[in-house]
């Protein structure tokens, strides 16, 4: 209520008394009233009493609602002002937030670009193998042996890596008991994944000749402490080679196939020494006849525990460069290869087997050996059919599922294995055959103690058997 | 000549000899299936199986299964890496098999 209405109470009601006081006094002489003026009377009359009653109602009104007519407003404008001011925050946040996990993301990106781009240990693993033995043979000295031959894998990218390997040993000559420190390079090899079943690679890498090398030969794999005679030094299979090579795997159907072609610098030829003239070296760093070697295997595993294999390799062999004063000619070399792997784990033996077999055929061309007659005491000229062959078949058991948990750890092995040369031979030709029996205790899946004992025979020579202690690790 | 018949007539039996004893190994396997709780298709295809079935099969092919643990994801990235040109795996293999063995080395 305004204060204007209050003054037209007040006068109405001074009115109304003055009015009142003036009926009460004796009448003049009455005025004449007309009909217009007296409607016009009441009805200003019904007016005020109206508007009497219309200001009782607002004042009851205000008495009983005081703040819903005096702050009202002001709340609700206030309550509009909040959520307006809540609603803006939560856009902010949501914002701030959106902009935050853009800088995250950011710097994450930017840290795994530089973690891609870098030389650090994340990309480098350092592994490779160990090994130190005891051997005690008859008509030899015992000895013992170590030998450790480190790894480094260096992943430069999702395709490309850099594998290096070394074999640092103590190699011994038994005919005079001399020793020396050895450091070889076995593996200096770049390689690119070209798709899902190519690879690529060029430098010195382990020859996909048989499987022995490229599977078998880290001694915490191996299990025998030494190697078969066809893939030991003196043996036929190529170790590391130096060239270029493609392989990769295929899958057809159930079955898989995998192969592997490469072209090297080839073998030397040995011609110098009577003992081992003929036979094929692989060490050599050069290519000593500028015509170089080309080989391959096959692989087929109709089922994953099975692998049959195929290798081939054929080169022009060359004596060595200081070896070749009388002008040797170049021959021809042709090298077979089958190899057969199988393992299986069954509950119905209570463990695990392996069978893997190995057999190289080794075919050297024709050639005149000491053309002067210097050797004694044969001398030359000589000429012989150079071929050779050898391998192994190799046996194992292991109760991996056994009820006795102190069985679990240990495999029983046998293996025999046979080297035969060209029996016209300067050396004397002949055959070489062992077999070896061995338990292993395997401390962990790359850690194991082998003990074994070795019955060899020699053509012309007898036998040398050996107790052979080894342990062998892998790291 | 003889000599080098002979030497071929023992490697072939050596192949032989092997070649029955994964026949014999593989139709005793067969036994052992029969009488399992149930018959399950066989899963040969590399697509069909999972990484850690892939790993069991390709990698004890040659040696004993090294424990996941043995390496942190990102060795195992090299390391897979050089066991797919060294054992011949397949593209689809190397990633399964990877996949596998970085998330069990964690």
């Amino acid at each position: 209520m305004n204060g204007r209405n209050y003054a037209t109470i007040a006068v109405l009601a001074i009115c109304l008394a003055a009015g009142a006081r003036g009926y009460a006094q004796p009448a003049p002489a009455p005025a004449p009233v007309t009909r217009e003026e007296f409607d016009r009377a009441m009805k200003e009359i019904a007016d005020l009493r109206k508007e009497v009653a219309d200001l009782k109602a607002e004042r009851a009104a205000a008495a009983t609602q005081p703040a819903a007519t005096a702050g009202g407003a002001d709340v609700a404008q206030l309550r509009q002002e909040v959520a307006t001011l809540k609603k803006q925050q939560a856009e902010n946040q949501a914002d701030a937030d959106e902009r935050m996990a853009e800088t995250e993301k950011l710097v994450k990106d930017v840290m795994a670009k530089a973690q891609a781009s870098s030389l650090g240990e994340t990309k480098l693993l350092i592994t490779g193998d160990a090994s130190v033995g005891f051997t005690s043979q008859k008509n030899n000295t015992s000895t013992f042996s170590a030998g450790v031959s480190p790894r480094l894998l260096w992943k430069i990218n999702d395709r490309l890596q850099f594998d290096a390997a070394m074999d640092i040993g103590l190699d011994r000559n038994p005919s005079d008991n001399s020793s020396e420190t050895t450091f070889d390079l076995t593996i200096a090899s770049v390689t690119y994944l070209l798709n899902d079943y190519m690879v690529i690679g060029a430098g010195k890498f382990v020859a996909p000749f048989a499987a022995y090398h490229r599977d078998f030969d880290p001694p915490w794999i191996d299990k025998l402490p030494d190697d078969p005679l066809v893939f030991s030094d003196n043996g036929l299979a190529p170790g590391s080679i130096l060239g270029a090579f493609v392989s990769g795997g295929v899958p057809v159907g159930s079955a898989k196939f995998n192969y592997a072609a490469y072209v090297s610098n080839g073998p030397e030829l040995s011609i110098t020494d009577p003992a081992t003239a003929g036979s094929l070296m692989w060490d050599n760093n050069v290519d000593l006849n500028n015509n170089k070697a080309v080989g391959g295997r096959i692989g087929f595993l109709p089922i994953p525990q099975l692998e049959i294999g195929y290798s081939v390799l054929y080169g022009q062999a060359s004596p060595g460069g200081n070896n070749n004063p009388t002008g040797f000619p170049t021959t021809k070399a042709f090298l077979q290869a089958v190899d057969f792997n199988y393992t299986r784990s069954s509950e119905l033996l209570a463990g695990a087997i392996s069978l893997r077999s190995e057999w190289v055929w080794s075919k050297v061309g024709d050639a005149t050996y000491d053309p002067n007659g210097t050797w004694t005491p044969n001398p030359g000229p000589l000429t012989f059919n150079n071929a050779r062959n050898g391998g192994y078949a190799q046996f194992s058991y292991r109760p991996t599922l056994s009820g006795y948990k102190v069985l679990r750890n240990f495999e029983g092995v046998f293996r025999y294995d046979r080297l035969d040369g060209p029996s016209a031979a300067p050396s004397g030709g002949g055959h070489e055959q062992r077999y070896t029996f061995g338990v292993d205790y395997w401390l962990d899946s790359r850690s194991v103690l082998k003990f074994a004992y070795e019955c060899d025979d020699v053509s012309n020579a007898g036998g040398s058997p050996a107790y052979m202690m080894q342990f062998g690790v892998g790291f | 000549m003889a000599l080098s018949l002979t030497r071929s007539a023992i490697a072939l039996g050596v192949f032989a000899g092997g070649s029955l004893l994964v026949l014999a190994g593989c139709e005793m396997a067969g036994r052992t299936a029969s009488t399992g709780p149930a018959t399950v298709p066989a899963k040969s295809a590399v697509a069909a199986k999972g990484g850690a079935e892939l790993w069991a099969d390709t990698c004890s092919h040659c040696h004993n299964l090294r424990s996941p643990s043995t390496y942190g994801p990102a060795q195992w990235e090299v390391a897979v890496y050089d066991m797919r040109v060294r054992a011949n795996l397949t593209g689809e293999e190397q990633r399964k098999i990877l996949e596998f063995l970085k998330a069990a080395s964690q």
